[in-house]
């Protein structure tokens, strides 16, 4: 046979059998995209459209090599020749030697350092490890460390009780306040605290205790809800009072007067229940700085810091004087340091009748009264610290690696501590820049971390106009662990994060132009490495949690009937993204993308508008038809196990 | 080689001869203030100028822009920046600093149309023109401008001067487009940092009386508005309510203010203008509707006696930068170039005698406006209008405390001819509040009424562009104020059509 000849053989046979291959291939592989989804509208994709994906990272794996030092919170030793720094990536305590202004000494604590709090002797230090559900007391003497408690999930606020027996810690991944006693540390109290607390705040007697939450109650769009202050009667170890900030959230630092009369809380009032037509004359958001008179009956007042024409994102930190003369508040959005005459709050505040209480938070033209200065600083200004004669102001500047000094009888910075994180910046570095500057937005109303506080959601749904007004009701989604996740949008219209993030955002939200190329690039970067929480599994759920895992994975119902692929929780949620990166219709007025369900028990609330306040109402009331997969044959504790399940992921 | 040598001879003498007679060449000293300087030719007569007359009034023929350069040994006319027109004046800078655009026209009897000049090189262009007249530009974003024009629908148009003015910008995609469909003339944009739009626009006209004589532009006050590039969310800036006040010529200045020029409105606008004049003033940025302030440091003459201000522009690292002459000093050729600051006494920086110098910008690079996206959509057929609550006042030039409730809202617009006519009633909800689709770019305002059909309020013009969803927050409800947080029964209850 000649060569010609062969050729022409084989290459039809060989052209059949690729044809016939692919033929099967391609039926096959519908088979498996039926198999999997229960689904034929699905288009075909590439198989790393699912496989090979690996979960997201978790808090307390840190980024960038350690190289970054994020200063997260501060404190000043009594005699006010330290500070300490909690370097929250590089899992680190700095001691600064105010005299040189250089780290003098460091020790390493744990899993993402987020809070301290000096004993009243300042012997003693304690560090909450956010990762390692931990807190560290440190000797300051020696900068060793002592003790280590292990506490609730993800530990952030703390304070030393009266004579410095007793430790309050607000755990943040538990939604509650828990009182170890120091010397017998079996005898533990806990007290509810909103979503997310944060901070705390001890008087200087001991008596009283305050706390803040970040996150509102989960409330659908028509209902008013806010964060929420409590206030510990510590000598009867009971929660005294809990006040409601009406339509105000994201308290991360909390401020208590010298004689305990009033506490001070940085906080973002929003106005959700307004359709987005504008974010001009803060129509969407204001920051605010919540006046809580702690007696009982006392007024909780939100006084505005934002005028209306000039905005200054994202309050965060507060310092007092030891006089109570003059307040801070750092605007991590802004770059800037607001100083407040406390004076003219309390002036107001004694003024105010429940009509002005219900005005004030509105009432842009109000903060000319009691605005002393807008002190600027570098990147991201968060924690603060007062020295203990009230002369100097030290503020983080978590994004700069650097303190900056502010002179309280000037009100400008003076000095500059260096707390050496890497000079060359990651994309990812200068995308978390990026995320956390305002000024991309129209008067630096706010900024993407506004909205995705850590990454995350703020619980809150939103009225897009841009789909007209009143028609698309929206959650905010959780940006963690998004990376593989396409599409994005709860409609499923962004097929990337560029798009997600390019000009239709710029129009619909920013109101201003869109980041240019290089910028965008960078947020993306940043967003697609912001970690997860950490994986919370108490061990005394372990068994109600497997069994959740298998409700979830189930292929027959309790009647031993097959469940429909498509009715199965782990088609349209399949791991390991818990995503089929897909849209279904739910039984919810549409379509819309699968969300994947890392941290999902902090997500509240659930579905695309959030008319699901809990995870069990996504069953119990939202799928009466099983249309948001098979469950009503579960019994309430095998809808319990699920959650639990849920909640682990 | 000998004729290389004539050639050669001949291009020096040439480069020789340009240079004697158009100074662009002559080289800028290091570090020099440049000033970008509107002359008109000075006249022996009694001569007041102001912002506030006729475009023709304001810069008669001959009138010029020149590039000065102010040395310590002096400052001298380096080049003539509108060579080749009859008439040229309202220069604005664009934020590089090497451009500026401005009104000019080629004869006296030509319409006045916008030109672009480079600082350094070459002649004017033109840049835009439109039946009528164009005036006052100023820089957008991309380069864009946005300018006034006469409004030829309206029939007021007059050669020599914008006289009804309203607002158009340039595109790259859709050429000139307008941006302003309110009865009252608008005037004098610039641009905010913010990307807004910072104009004047007439206010308190009675159309309902004499519709024409809100045409004639001769009895309102004029006040600050704010409007987006595309013409989107018209909104009072500064001064709404100040009907017998003239507010001109306002920028944004690097120390967070507004400046502007002010003065009293009368019947006859130009010859108030012309009898007293206009002074600066000024606003904060953050709260302009706050306190006003002096905008500069006090300037008097020997004798103490005012100071007439033609023009006030900031960005000068020494201080401001004003067009002035003294009260008592009333001949040709009296207007000046002065540099004044709060630490040193006012310094002339350039005067020459047989030109009045009415306008001076400093050349200054700045980081330019940001821009604002748009939300026109010029395929929709209508505009939705939400208002939160109509019975929202600020209660003193709204509705006053103890006011009947509103019961209905009727939006109207101008009717053709004369009067104005009720497009349609709004159906308000339990708690004041309606939404519904409107008519686009026409004037509208807002009319509320009681149960007993006795009207309670009514807004002032503004418009809706195709596709815009526009937020009113009460009825002339304080400005410096947010909406409160709470449900609108009206978008629950759905769009209504009307």
């Amino acid at each position: 046979m000649t060569r010609r000849k062969s050729l022409l053989i084989f290459a039809p046979l060989s052209a059949l059998a690729a044809l016939v291959l692919a033929g099967v291939g391609l039926s096959r592989y519908d088979s498996h995209l039926l198999l999997v989804t229960g689904r034929a509208d699905i288009p075909r994709v590439l198989c790393t459209h699912c496989h090979w994906k690996d979960a997201p990272p978790q808090i307390g794996q840190a980024r960038d090599g350690q190289r970054y030092v994020n200063p997260v919170a501060l404190a000043v030793s009594a005699d006010g020749t330290r500070l300490y720094v909690a370097a929250s990536t590089q899992n680190l305590l700095l001691e600064v030697d105010l005299a040189t202004k250089v780290v003098a000494r460091s020790v390493e604590v744990g899993s993402y350092p987020r809070s301290l709090a000096l004993s009243s002797q300042a012997s003693r230090l304690a560090v909450s490890c956010r990762g390692d559900d931990e807190v560290v007391i440190l000797d300051t003497d020696t900068l060793s460390v002592t003790e280590r408690l292990k506490v609730g999930a993800e530990p952030v606020g703390l304070a030393f009780g009266p004579d410095a027996q007793r430790l309050f810690v607000a755990n943040s991944g538990n939604d509650n306040l828990e009182a170890v006693n120091l010397a017998d540390q079996t005898a533990r109290q806990s007290f509810g605290a909103g979503q997310e607390p944060l901070a705390l705040a001890m008087s200087a007697d001991g008596a009283l205790l305050c706390a803040v939450n970040r996150h509102v109650r989960p409330a659908r769009q028509d209902q008013v809800s806010g964060a929420e202050i409590t206030l510990l009667d510590v000598g009867r170890m009971r929660v005294g009072q809990r006040r409601e900030l009406h339509s105000a959230h994201l308290g991360q630092d909390i401020a208590l007067s010298s004689d305990g009369a009033f506490a001070l809380v940085p906080v973002v009032h929003f106005r959700n229940q307004l359709p987005i037509t504008q974010v001009a004359r803060g129509a969407v958001m204001t920051g605010a700085l919540a006046f809580v008179e702690t007696r009982e009956g006392g007024k909780t007042v939100q006084f505005p810091l934002d005028e209306v024409n000039a905005y200054f994102a994202d309050p965060a930190g507060i310092a007092l004087t030891p006089d109570d003369r003059i307040a801070f508040v750092s605007h991590a959005g802004a770059d800037l340091v607001s100083a407040i005459d406390v004076e003219v709050l309390q002036r107001l505040c004694t003024k105010a009748d429940a009509a002005a209480i219900e005005a004030f938070p509105d009432d842009l033209a109000l903060s000319a009264q009691y605005v002393l200065a807008r002190i600027p600083t570098r990147q991201v200004p968060e924690a603060m610290a007062m020295s203990a004669d009230g002369a100097l102001l030290y503020v983080a500047e978590r994004l700069a690696d650097s303190i900056a000094i502010i002179d309280v009888a000037t009100l400008a910075v003076v000095d500059r501590i260096d707390l050496g994180g890497a000079r060359v910046l990651t994309a990812e570095r200068r995308g978390e820049r990026v995320f956390h500057d305002a000024s991309a937005t129209f008067q630096g109303q706010f900024s993407c971390s506004s909205c995705h506080p850590e990454g995350h959601t703020d619980s809150i749904i939103w009225d897009f106009e841009i789909d007209g007004v009143g028609q698309n009701l929206l959650e905010t989604r959780s940006l963690r662990g998004i990376r593989d996740t396409p599409p994005f949008k709860w409609n499923g219209k962004n097929p990337d994060l560029h798009t997600q993030c390019g000009p239709r955002f710029a129009r619909v939200l920013m109101r201003s132009e869109p980041f240019p190329p290089a910028q965008l690039d960078d947020l993306v970067a940043y967003i697609e490495s912001i970690p997860l929480r950490s994986r919370r599994a108490p061990a005394q759920y372990a068994e109600a949690r497997e069994r959740g895992r298998e409700i979830f994975l189930r292929t027959h119902d309790a009647q031993g009937k097959e469940i429909p692929v498509a009715s199965r929780c782990n088609t349209c949620h399949r791991p390991p993204l818990y995503t089929d990166l897909a849209m279904t219709d739910v039984g919810t007025d549409g379509v819309f993308d699968t969300p994947h369900l890392f941290d999902v028990g902090a997500s509240a609330p659930y579905l695309h508008d959030g008319r699901s306040l809990t995870l069990e109402e996504i069953w119990t009331v939202h799928s009466p038809d099983d249309t948001h997969g098979r469950t009503n044959d579960l019994s309430k504790i095998e809808l319990n196990d699920l959650v639990l399940f849920l909640q682990s992921l | 080689m000998k004729p290389f040598l004539g050639i050669l001879l001949v291009v020096v003498a040439m480069l020789s001869l340009m240079a004697a007679i158009d100074p662009m060449i002559a080289p800028a000293h290091e570090g020099a203030l440049r000033l970008v300087v509107t002359q008109t030719p000075a006249q022996s007569q009694d001569e007041s100028w102001s912002q506030a007359a006729s475009l023709s009034a304001r810069y008669p023929l001959g009138s010029r822009i020149v590039l000065v350069e102010c040395a310590s040994n002096g400052a001298r006319v380096t080049r003539v920046l509108s060579k080749g027109l009859n008439a040229a004046g309202a220069p604005s800078l664009s934020p590089r600093g090497d451009r500026i655009v401005f009104a000019g026209r080629q004869e006296a009897d030509s319409d006045w149309c916008i030109y672009e000049s480079s600082l350094d090189r070459g002649r004017p262009s033109l840049r835009a023109a439109i039946a009528g007249d164009c005036a006052d530009p100023a820089y957008l974003p991309k380069g864009e401008v946005v300018f006034v024009a006469s409004d030829h629908q309206s029939g007021s148009s007059a050669n020599g001067g914008v006289h009804h003015g309203v607002l158009y910008r340039t595109t790259p995609e859709q050429g000139l487009q307008r941006i302003s469909f309110g009865p009252g003339a608008a005037q004098h944009p610039s641009v905010l940092d913010d990307g807004r739009v910072l104009f004047s626009m007439q206010t308190g006209l009675n159309l309902d009386a004499d519709p024409s004589h809100a045409m004639a532009a001769d009895a309102a006050g004029y006040a600050l508005f704010t409007v987006n590039p595309d013409g989107t969310m018209l909104d009072p800036f500064a001064g709404v309510h100040d009907t017998a006040q003239l507010m001109l010529r306002a920028r944004q200045t690097e120390d967070g203010r507004v400046v502007f020029l002010t003065g009293p409105a009368a019947a006859d606008q130009s010859a108030t203008a012309e009898a007293t004049g206009l002074t600066p003033a000024a606003v904060e940025f953050a709260r302009p509707m706050g306190p006003r302030s002096d905008s500069l440091p006090e300037m008097a003459d020997g004798n103490g006696a005012p100071w007439v201000v033609t023009s006030v522009e900031a960005g000068a690292a020494a201080g401001w930068i004003v067009c002035a002459r003294a009260a008592s000093v009333n001949t040709g050729g009296a207007y000046a170039v002065w540099l004044t600051s709060a630490e040193e006494p006012a310094q002339k920086l350039f005067d020459d005698p047989a030109w009045n110098a009415v306008e001076a910008l400093p050349v200054v690079r700045t980081a330019g406006p940001r821009a604002r996206p748009s939300s026109v959509n010029m395929e929709a057929a209508t505009g939705t209008l939400v208002c939160y609550d109509a019975g929202r006042s600020d209660q003193i030039h709204g509705p006053k405390a103890g006011a009947a409730a509103p019961a209905s809202v009727a939006v109207e617009t101008l009717a053709r001819g004369s009067g104005t006519i009720e497009i349609g009633r709004a159906t308000l909800s339990s708690d004041r509040s309606f939404f519904v689709s409107v008519p686009t770019d026409l004037p509208l305002r807002v009319r509320s009424y009681d149960r007993e059909q006795q009207e309670i309020a009514t807004s002032g013009w503004f418009w809706i562009r195709p596709g815009e969803t526009r937020a009113c927050f009460g009825c002339h409800e304080r400005r410096d104020t947010a909406p409160p947080n709470q449900v609108i029964e009206a978008v629950a209850r759905g769009l209504q059509e009307l």
